[in-house]
């Protein structure tokens, strides 16, 4: 079930006990502590895995930050991707079909 | 001044010159062991040399080599160990294998099997499989299109790196690095100029402040990411297959 938040552009927090599955978009920053699988996850600004948290599917944000200890699997885009960049090596390298 | 003086031997009376620093002799006429008093002023200058901690790369012997030695062979295994440093300018294809360190500078052109030292800067343009044991930094400029293996690897901005693999501990990226898979064990950092490109990327900690890029399909496991620490095979083959097969 998607998850939304677009009351303001701060900060989501999904504590520890957050056992969720399916996507996630926010407007802000995500802190991320609990669990989230098969994704998409994005965050306009940025994510933080703290650790103990996981999240597993595609992951898109401005910034990214996994801590040690974190667990992520999935194909992420981070930062300000150029378009044609992405086209042309991510097609390349099989990121995109 | 001479740096010689004249001792009489006790025993037989024989005077022999023996080097200012010397204390003790033995008469080259009785073969009687001759003890020099009040020649500690002369003492000949010991010199304090700096040493370095050499690990042979064949037998894991560690030893302790002055530090402006040029070369030494393992005490365990006797193999010949290079321990001088290269800088490599212009055009090159020599294989360098060394326990210094290897600089390629600016406008520089390498193209060889293997180039192992103990820190590696690149600055040029450099085709060959690059290890260094403690560092590789790969500045501005510099082109890098085979596989790189490093504890550290900091590619600095303005560099182009295309590359097969990449095995590391600690990835710093400041530039444009396309590769087909990171393994960076501890920590991969990408800064705001920087931009990574990967099909697998594998790590336990992973930061891309503002502005850096990261694209590609990244596990990031809180165990112990298995470093394959082998020596990627010398080859001087092309390495089309190796790197990514671009559009």
């Amino acid at each position: 079930m998607p998850l939304f938040n677009r009351a303001k552009p701060t900060t989501t927090h999904l504590d520890a006990s957050v056992r969720a599955e399916g996507s996630l978009s926010v407007p802000g920053d995500l802190d991320l502590y609990g669990t989230i699988k098969g994704g998409p996850i994005e965050a306009k600004k940025h994510i933080t895995i703290h650790a103990r948290a996981t999240a597993s599917g595609p992951l898109k944000s401005h910034s990214l930050l996994v801590e040690p200890g974190g667990r992520y699997r999935g194909k992420v885009t981070v930062g300000p991707v150029p378009t044609d960049l992405v086209q042309r090596f991510g097609r390349a390298l099989g990121l995109i079909k | 001044m001479s740096d010689k003086f004249k001792v009489t031997c006790p025993h037989c009376g024989n005077v022999q010159e023996e080097p200012m620093g010397a204390i003790s002799t033995y008469c080259r006429s009785c073969k009687q062991h001759i003890p020099i008093k009040g020649n500690r002023k002369r003492k000949a200058a010991v010199v304090p040399q700096n040493t370095r901690v050499v690990i042979c790369r064949e037998c894991g012997y560690t030893d302790k080599i002055v530090s402006h030695a040029l070369s030494t062979q393992c005490e365990n295994c006797s193999t010949y160990l290079d321990l001088r440093n290269h800088v490599i300018q212009g055009k090159s294809g020599q294989k360098l294998v060394t326990y210094g360190d290897v600089t390629f500078m600016p406008g520089s052109t390498y193209e060889g099997p293997l180039v192992r030292a103990s820190k590696i800067t690149v600055a040029g343009k450099v085709s060959a499989i690059l290890q260094a044991d403690v560092e590789l930094e790969i500045q501005a400029g510099a082109r890098i299109s085979n596989p790189i293996q490093s504890p550290l690897i900091k590619i600095r901005s303005g560099a182009e790196v295309i590359v097969g693999q990449i095995n590391t501990r600690c990835l710093e990226l400041a530039s444009k690095l396309r590769a087909n898979t990171i393994t960076a064990s501890e920590q991969l950092i990408i800064l705001p100029t920087g931009m990574l490109i990967a099909q697998q990327i594998y790590t336990r900690f992973v930061e891309v402040q503002p502005g850096g890029v990261l694209v590609g399909d990244l596990t990031v496991e809180p165990g112990e990411v298995v470093l394959d620490t082998t020596p990627p095979a010398e080859s001087s083959e092309s390495t089309e297959e190796e790197d990514p097969k671009l559009v």
